[in-house]
């Protein structure tokens, strides 16, 4: 693929500004995105209409709200998200180079975890709707990967400096053409915390003692 | 007491088998639908085979009128979150937000909703059914389905890692192609998709429901935050999310 084509990153945080740089670092011409994006990928692709490729980095939610706490609001912001991110890869799709990577960087609520239900299902949505799109891009030769980091709150989560790092040259990795076998993947990035079962064992103790009492609310 | 089951989306399909095979295994069903002509059809067959249902006309996405409902039983033991639509088989390009959001709306949040208000009514021994598709792994064309799909496994997992607390079991069904009419959606290309099959063909509505009833009762009960693809083996081999 032609470094000439821009690879879009979007994100306003410290982890997407880690992936741009990484891949200036490596000659990619990086557009940053850090407005709706939606209007933003809409934009782009007026002006130019070829996308060399696509990063997209959301980051990991509090998981501050136990399932029965999550609001009619709360589901509404996380829709509004996810539909955000629908209606990007809708505008961006047909612009996307053939071979061109997409990469998207979320978090392992896909897989089941305590509190955060809403944020929890639908970054499971996203992961089906990644799958989607490798599997309608492979005509294309289209490059679909993600990367699920863990929550803010994880014991065994990397010091903040160096879990940026690592993502960020992970994420940069996908983009690359030495990832060229990779598509569909979605990669665990905790250093192999999930193979413990740790959501097994987590729980509130005060949690477990009400809520055995079987009282209803 | 008979114990009573919820099933959501119950006037036709699967969601109509269900009611059928859990008033037959002796539940107390409470049969919504938001089709009233389609639910009135299935509680007039109910009603001549004498099956223990009550309907209730219910738009999954009103969380008041599920509340309102549930208020008027004291308990429940068993929901079945089968309410859903398929969204139109076109590639992410040709999906607009709205449509889009419909989906979402009636098949992930919707369910959520349900599955909230149906957790405040249950004690210890309950048990969550969510109905996904084996269309949550991926596949070319309705990735809005496919997202909602993948997001009620999702929600799956994380109920079971919270309510287990609580003594309640919350796992999914994941089914593949069955007899149902959004098979009409697939127009000329059905045959083509049936030869995929390794069963050769679809599932009836029954089987599903057999399996559903399997995981509902106290056989299943150490079966918790699972998902149980119920597509005669045409997911072999594709891994998980």
């Amino acid at each position: 693929m032609s470094v000439s084509k821009a690879i879009l990153v979007a994100g306003d945080g410290e982890l997407s500004q880690a992936i741009a740089s990484s891949l200036e670092g490596q000659g990619y011409r990086v557009v940053p995105i850090s407005s709706r994006l939606p209007e933003a990928v809409g934009a782009f692709v007026q002006n130019d209409p070829v996308v060399g490729g696509l990063v997209i980095v959301s980051p990991a939610p509090a998981r501050d709200k136990r399932f029965l706490d999550i609001t009619d609001a709360d589901l509404d912001e996380t829709l509004a998200a996810f539909l955000d991110l629908f209606e990007s890869l809708s505008i961006a799709t047909p612009h996307l180079a053939d071979a061109a990577p997409v990469v998207y960087v979320g978090h392992r609520g896909h897989l089941g975890a305590w509190q955060g239900a809403h944020e929890n299902a639908f970054a499971g949505a996203v992961a089906g709707l990644m799958r989607s799109l490798t599997l309608e891009g492979a005509s294309r030769h289209l490059r679909v990967n993600m990367i699920a980091t863990d929550f803010a709150d994880d014991a065994t989560r990397l010091q903040p400096q160096e879990l940026v790092r690592q993502v960020a040259d992970l994420a940069a990795f996908l983009v690359s053409p030495a990832s060229a076998a990779l598509s569909g993947e979605l990669l665990l990035a905790n250093r192999g915390a999930s193979l413990r079962f740790r959501e097994a064992r987590e729980r509130s103790p005060a949690d477990a003692t009400a809520d055995r009492s079987g009282a209803i609310r | 007491m008979p114990e009573l089951a919820l099933v959501t989306g119950a006037a036709q399909g699967i969601g109509r088998a269900i009611v059928e095979r859990l008033a037959a295994d002796g539940y107390r069903v409470l049969a919504v639908d938001a089709d009233p002509a389609k639910l009135a059809d299935s509680e007039a067959a109910w009603r001549q085979s004498g099956l223990p249902v009550e309907v209730r006309v219910l738009d999954v996405r009103d969380r008041a009128v599920v509340r309102g409902m549930l208020e008027a039983h004291s308990e429940l033991d068993v929901l079945v979150n089968n309410a859903g639509v398929s969204g139109a088989l076109d590639p992410i390009q040709k999906i607009d937000r709205s449509s889009c959001s419909r989906v979402m709306d009636i098949n992930l949040v919707g369910a959520f909703k349900v599955a909230q208000e149906a957790v405040r009514r249950m004690r210890a021994g309950g048990r969550v059914i969510n109905v996904a598709s084996r269309g949550y792994l991926g596949g070319s064309g309705a990735a809005h389905y496919v997202a909602s799909k993948a997001g009620v496994v999702a929600m799956t997992r994380s109920m079971a890692v919270e309510l287990r607390w609580r003594g309640i079991r919350v796992n999914a069904v994941a089914p593949g192609m069955v007899k149902t009419r959004l098979l009409d959606d697939f127009g000329d290309m059905l045959p083509a998709l049936k030869r995929l099959e390794p069963s050769g063909g679809a599932a009836s509505p029954e089987k599903i429901a057999a399996i559903i009833a399997n995981i509902a009762s106290a056989d299943a009960d150490f079966v918790n935050g699972q998902v149980l693809l119920v597509d005669g083996g045409k997911s072999i081999g594709v891994p998980p999310l």
